[in-house]
């Protein structure tokens, strides 16, 4: 079963954040940015999502890696 | 097994410490900590530099970290340029007491500012704490009741020397400053480690909370070493054994930095 964009995402800041910052982070960007909950994301909203998580990432793991960070994701969710 | 050597990494250097330190003749020992105590700024300061370089200067947790190797970078230039064993030629009494104000200002001002940021990293992400934000306040409080507790007899001390006219006492006052602000930022600096439990970022922020409590034994050890009953040569002997751990975590904490900004692998 391909995972759902939200999944994705998740994969990818768990990573980084640790489950538990990276559950609260995606829900707070997927509010703020579309006004949805992480599991109603689209691949339609996901441009927004991964435009709104952009400064987090830069300042956690510095702009060289979130710039590779986002385009796998980019890649991956087929954007 | 990477990120096992960076804890086993400090803590075995602290035994080839704990074993050097004992083998070296008495006569020697003055040489030996001149030694010791630079390689151990050296080993920091290059785990501050491998952690910056990830990152553009003008990035925020490169600032932190650029700010911590000025830190350790100046303490070091100190020690070696205007220090009471080696210094340079003619740099002694009061051009060396100058001198040496002016880098353990600057050293304090840079090490509290890097705390400060390191604490904060979460408000500038962006992000929202996990948990319970009474837990976080008390844990905070406590953290800056505990740095009180340590460096507040002390600053009062060098604070009335100060007052009394004694210029020399404004390095101690701007040490005891740097260590206040360092110590309070040792709960939030945890907090921010637990929070990303299980993500490649709680390593950098763990580890250099540890070498901040590392920190906190050493002053707690020159703080209250007449109540403990230490004296020479165990009290030199402790007190570097816990700069050889903050030193030594402050490089692991680096390390980790770099380590954590990679991509995942699977």
């Amino acid at each position: 079963v391909a995972a759902t964009p939200h999944e994705m995402i998740y994969r990818e800041l768990e990573h980084y954040l640790g489950p538990h910052t990276a559950k609260t982070a995606l829900k707070v960007f997927a509010d703020k940015s579309v006004g949805k909950r992480p599991e109603e994301i689209n691949r339609l909203d996901a441009p927004k999502l991964l435009q709104a998580l952009r400064p987090m990432l830069r300042t956690l793991i510095g702009a060289t890696q979130c710039d590779l960070v986002l385009s796998q994701l980019t890649r991956e969710l087929s954007l | 097994m990477k990120r096992l050597a960076l804890v086993a990494g400090p803590v075995a250097l602290a035994l080839v410490y704990l074993v050097a330190q004992f083998l070296v003749p008495d006569g020697a020992r003055d040489r030996f900590f001149v030694v010791e105590v630079a390689t151990m700024k050296i080993l920091a300061l290059t785990g501050c530099i491998v952690a910056a370089s990830r990152y553009r200067l003008s990035e925020y947790v490169g600032i932190a970290w650029t700010l911590l190797g000025v830190h350790y970078g100046v303490l070091l230039a100190n020690d070696l340029l205007f220090g009471p064993v080696v210094h340079l030629p003619g740099v002694v009494g009061h051009k060396a007491d100058v001198l040496r104000a002016v880098c353990i200002i600057v050293a304090n001002a840079a090490g509290g500012a890097c705390a400060i940021m390191l604490a904060r990293v979460w408000r500038a992400a962006g992000l929202i704490f996990p948990g319970s934000s009474a837990w976080q306040r008390a844990a905070v409080f406590l953290g800056m009741a505990v740095a009180l507790a340590v460096v507040g007899w002390g600053m009062w001390r060098d604070l009335q020397s100060l007052v009394a006219g004694d210029p020399v006492a404004i390095t101690a006052v701007a040490s005891d400053l740097g260590d206040l602000v360092g110590f309070s930022m040792i709960a939030p600096l945890l907090l921010v480690a637990v929070a990303m439990r299980g993500g490649s970022l709680a390593w950098p922020w763990g580890l250099i909370t540890a070498s901040y409590i590392f920190w906190l034994l050493y002053d707690m050890t020159w703080s209250f070493h007449a109540q403990m009953s230490l004296r020479e040569p165990t009290f030199l002997s402790l007190v570097e054994l816990w700069r050889c751990l903050a030193c030594g975590f402050a490089a692991s904490a680096g390390l980790a930095q770099r380590w954590a900004s990679r991509a995942r692998t699977d």
